[in-house]
């Protein structure tokens, strides 16, 4: 499979010096009004991806995680909605919004959704969906983009891929849907793909498959991955960093090792403790009480601090995002006195039980 | 009990008689209930209160027409096509007849035919839509091939042809003119249905017992009815029109004997010379079916607790208290 | 695994839990497809018991026909063949109006929370109808209706509310709820946690737990995630496009799983483990379930069996008790304690 990458893709030693990232999202915030009142479902959220790094961010339905990566990329446009924030690509400064964001997108940075069947065009075939990708990045004539469609649909796992190329995307499965659009969207060569929930409609076995195309794509290519999920699972799979996010902020930035095995943020380690595991069984699990605010009704300090069981006065206070002890950066001013519980390869010691 | 959408607003629904500690506003009988939520309906919304006060109008001002004004069917042929004037406050028509007195003697006469023609569309078209859509299969077929060959006849052939039936006269002209909009309305039932049928709630009914009358008339029926009110309302307007269309070609009331759409239809001979004896029975044609509509939309809001929430509180937000 | 006794006249079941409570026997039901002529074989000869007082995780991928079951044992839909058995009496072939009472004594949550309530109730209606519909709105009842909606977590508050005012894990509350209404003793989970968020699934996992003992119910528990199925199940059945694979206590088949596609579920599902305690090795399936309006000869896991040999292709293999409880699909698996061969999914084999 990788040999039919190498013949799209191109060497993975481009990298530029290793200390600015790939991308740089500061200072995100996405606002609307309602009921007289500004609400903010993404506020001052900042992160950063190396080159060839594969992030994960995660988060509960409604913490903002989807709609940061849309906003991020100036794909949210609706009326009232204000979008500011500064992102920096590959050492580029972008306007969130302008043109050159625009033709970053597609180029530089592809996307992969949940759903393939709507990112796709119910009335073309595939292979001319991926063709055209492909000659809107090198200009070569039809006959030679289709031989790089089937190479590249091949790159990417699909059995019989000169059938494939001309079937349309009903008459194929979720997960060959799924493998069509990464195909697509690596077909730009970007530097970064961002993938959300790209898994969520999958079984498990076709989950597997994904996952392992994606960083068999990550470790050919060079190209880094940004992928959004509520799954830590999923992440925990792919990653090797992890950005929490909750309420609209990031409250944990660590490597995947350190946020599994010593959560800084309790939000995150009650996450942790809610997943039931092989091994679980007959315990409790711990349950966050509450449930994720609506934007605008997290409380004014700490947005976690009603549901956290280590608040304390001081959670009242607004938070700001500190160095953890585990070398990343945590949003929780208690972190430094808390010793939280994170998860270990021996179910005998899981924090469940 | 349930099936009647008026209730929904209230709390209680079946079974209300078994419930003794409840508050005292939950006591109610469901008729002192279904009259308080039609209350605080037309309370609450403008558009019910502008098409259900009109009509009220219409019909207040029919009923007095009779006692006080003058008699639509005299006629002065010595003054025939005047402007308006304080004896005849619209004018008179081509045969001298007051213009004023023939509009509301002529409202009864047109609100009753619309009324017939929209109760036998419904009266036809509701329960074979519902059928269809909840049976299926065959029936389906056979409902729907039907319906489709009605809907491949111009309707005002159709009527013709059914008057040539039953004989001339408004009420046949407007149980054809139903026959006529029956189709529509079985089609739009039948694509309700088929949705609603389909949720988890209908299956969840079979699994605590329900018979399939129970199934349709507590969840089917409600849910999918929606639709069909706003579609009733725009029948009531149409139909105003096609009685005017049939007392025009003459198969809709009989002269002398007034209403709307004869009126138009006489009128129109005359446009170029008393554009006023189009425009009065025009207007208030037109006004009628914009009460209806209003009225169909506000019911349709008010039927479904998602809008009707979202209307009553849009100061607030929904909340949900976690 | 005995048969179903048909003497059992109580339904309470708090005393006699050694018999099952649901038995279902070489249950099939085959769809009649939307476009050509072969059937979907959505479940294809399923033999299965659910004993008292237990949590019966069935798991799947979509396809396997899992969720037919549920609906099956519901009978919301026909068996094509078979026979499920309810507390002894024939669920399968009674009428509508025989099955009507009995209905009472088995209940279902569904995987939509949204969906399964009817939007233009109140909570307090939804929870009332299975009340309604089966003659016992009695004072007493109605009230419990109340004490019910306070066992699941939401206050009085709700009651009058509709469901588009509540989250979706209030709502599933609610389905709860209504599900325990009538006091069934079989529970049947159809993904019921599937749609929720982790922290809201794991309240639920904990109600369901909590409420089993509480109800003295048996749960017949559906899902697609082995992480959540495992953690409430007592014993398992891992499904795969239309029949049963292997079933057995919960922690062995995880722990020895005997069937090669169990193996592979496994390993496929993603570990939450820090990658420096990693020890799992991933055996990936290659290709995709097959159609179950086509499914293949044989042994319909054979053509992405990493282990399929010529006989996994002509032959059907027996689902036969293997001791320990355990019972497997597969021609390569003896007994448990036999060791036919090593076990699927070792490094050695991975």
């Amino acid at each position: 499979m990788s040999s039919a990458i190498d013949g799209v893709g191109r060497s993975a030693a481009s990298s530029a010096a290793p200390k600015t990232p790939l991308l740089r999202v500061e200072g995100l915030t996405v606002a609307f009004r309602k009921d007289g009142r500004e609400v903010r479902p993404v506020e001052n959220l900042s992160f950063q991806i190396g080159h060839h790094e594969r992030l994960g961010m995660v988060g509960e339905s409604g913490s903002g995680k989807s709609l940061t990566s849309l906003a991020m990329l100036g794909l949210v446009d609706a009326p009232g909605l204000h979008v500011s924030g500064a992102l920096e690509f590959d050492g580029r400064t972008y306007d969130l919004g302008s043109e050159a964001l625009r033709r970053l997108r597609g180029d530089e940075i592809s996307i992969i959704f949940q759903e393939p069947m709507t990112a796709l065009d119910p009335v073309f075939t595939v292979g001319h969906q991926l063709r055209e990708a492909i000659r809107r990045h090198r200009s070569v004539s039809r006959g030679e983009g289709k031989r790089l469609a089937i190479e590249a649909l091949a790159g990417v796992g699909i059995p019989d891929p000169g059938r494939r190329y001309a079937e349309y995307p009903h008459q194929l499965s979720g997960g060959m849907r799924q493998r069509v659009m990464i195909a697509i969207a690596i077909a730009c060569e970007p530097k970064l793909l961002l993938a959300d929930e790209p898994t969520t409609a999958l079984d498990v076995t076709t989950q597997a498959q994904i996952l392992d195309l994606l960083r068999e794509l990550n470790e050919s290519r060079g190209m880094a991955i940004m992928l959004v999920s509520h799954d830590l699972g999923v992440i925990a799979d792919l990653c090797d960093r992890v950005v929490c996010v909750y309420a609209g902020e990031v409250v944990e930035d660590a490597s995947l090792e350190m946020a599994l095995r010593a959560p800084s943020h309790p939000y995150l380690e009650g996450l942790l403790k809610a997943m039931p595991r092989v091994g679980s069984r007959g315990t409790q699990l711990y349950a966050i009480p509450g449930s994720v605010p609506a934007p605008g009704a997290a409380p004014r300090g700490c947005h976690f601090a009603s549901r956290c069981s280590y608040a304390e006065d001081v959670c009242a206070e607004p938070q700001v995002l500190l160095p953890s002890r585990t070398g990343g950066s945590v949003r929780c001013v208690r972190h430094g006195e808390l010793d939280l519980v994170g998860v270990s390869g021996d179910p005998h010691r899981s924090p469940a039980s | 009990m349930t099936s009647s959408p008026l209730t929904s607003d209230a709390p209680l629904a079946e079974g209300s008689p078994l419930v003794v500690n409840e508050a005292p506003s939950r006591r109610q009988t469901p008729n002192r209930r279904r009259a308080a939520a039609v209350g605080s309906w037309l309370r609450s919304d403008r558009r019910a209160q502008f098409g259900v006060g009109f009509l009220v109008l219409v019909l207040l001002a029919a009923f007095a027409a009779k006692l006080f004004a003058q008699n639509p069917l005299t006629q002065d042929l010595n003054h025939i096509l005047d402007g308006p004037s304080g004896k005849h406050w619209l004018g008179t028509d081509d045969l001298g007849r007051d213009v004023f007195s023939r509009l509301l003697g002529g409202s009864l006469v047109s609100l009753r035919a619309s009324c017939i023609a929209v109760g036998v569309a419904l009266l036809i078209g509701v329960p074979l839509g519902l059928l269809a859509g909840f049976r299926g299969g065959i029936t389906d077929e056979i409902v729907m091939r039907c319906a489709d060959t009605l809907l491949a006849f111009p309707g005002l052939v159709l009527a013709v042809g059914v008057v040539a039936m039953l004989g001339p006269g408004l009420t046949n002209a407007m149980v054809a003119v139903g026959i006529v909009f029956a189709p529509s309305l079985a089609r739009l039932m039948r694509a309700q249905v088929l949705s609603v049928k389909e949720h988890l709630y209908v299956e969840a009914a079979v699994t605590f017992g329900s018979s399939t009358g129970q199934i349709v008339k507590r969840h089917i029926i409600p849910n999918a009815v929606q639709p069909v009110i706003v579609q009733t309302s725009l029948l009531f307007a149409l139909s105003l029109l096609a009685e005017a269309g049939l007392s025009f070609i003459g198969l809709g009331v009989q002269p002398p004997d007034p209403s709307w759409g004869s009126m138009l239809g006489r009128a129109y001979r005359f446009m170029q010379t008393a554009p006023l004896q189009m425009i009065a029975p025009g207007l208030i044609v037109m006004i009628t079916a914009l009460a209806f509509n209003a009225i169909g939309d506000s019911l349709r809001d008010e039927l479904d607790p998602i809008r009707r929430r979202r209307r009553r509180f849009s100061r607030t937000d929904a909340s949900v208290v976690p | 695994m005995t048969e179903p006794k048909p003497s059992a006249t109580s339904v309470v079941p708090a005393v006699d839990r050694s018999g099952e409570i649901l038995a279902i026997d070489g249950l099939k039901v085959h769809y009649k497809a939307r476009q050509g002529k072969h059937p979907v074989r959505a479940v294809d000869g399923v033999s299965l018991q659910i004993r008292r007082g237990e949590t019966f995780g069935l798991i799947g991928e979509s396809g396997s026909g899992k969720s037919t079951i549920g609906r099956a044992v519901m009978r919301l839909v026909e068996p094509t063949s078979g026979r499920v058995h309810f507390d002894g009496k024939p669920i399968s072939a009674m009428s509508r109006r025989q099955l009507k009472q009995l209905r009472r004594r088995f209940q279902i949550v569904f995987q939509d929370p949204t969906s399964a309530l009817d939007p233009r109730k109140t909570i307090i209606n939804s929870l009332r109808e299975p009340l309604e519909v089966q003659g016992l709105a009695t004072p007493a009842a109605l009230d419990r209706v109340d004490l019910l909606l306070s066992r699941v977590g939401l206050n009085t508050s709700f009651r009058d509310r509709y469901p588009h005012e509540l989250s979706g894990g209030q709502k599933q509350r609610v389905n709860i709820a209504r599900a325990l209404v009538l006091d069934p003793v079989l529970l049947v989970l159809d993904e019921a946690v599937s749609a929720l968020d982790v922290s809201v699934q794991a309240e639920v996992l904990n109600m369901f737990a909590a409420l089993k003992v509480e109800f003295g119910l048996s749960v017949l528990f559906i899902g697609h995630d082995l992480a959540v199925v495992a953690h409430i199940s007592d014993r398992i059945g891992v499904m795969y496009l239309g029949k049963l694979m292997e079933l057995g206590p919960t922690d062995e088949v995880l722990d020895q799983p005997l069937h090669p596609y169990t193996a592979a579920l496994r390993s496929a599902e993603p570990e939450v483990v820090p990658p420096s305690d990693r020890v799992r090795h991933r055996i990936l399936l290659t290709g995709e379930i097959p159609s179950p309006t086509h499914p293949p000869s044989g042994c319909v896991f054979h053509p992405r069996c990493p282990y399929a040999q010529e006989v996994c292709s002509t032959t059907v293999p027996e689902w036969r008790d293997v001791g320990d409880d355990r019972w497997v699909a597969c021609h390569f698996v003896t007994s448990v304690d036999g060791h036919p061969h090593p076990t699927w999914g070792s490094p050695a084999l991975g």
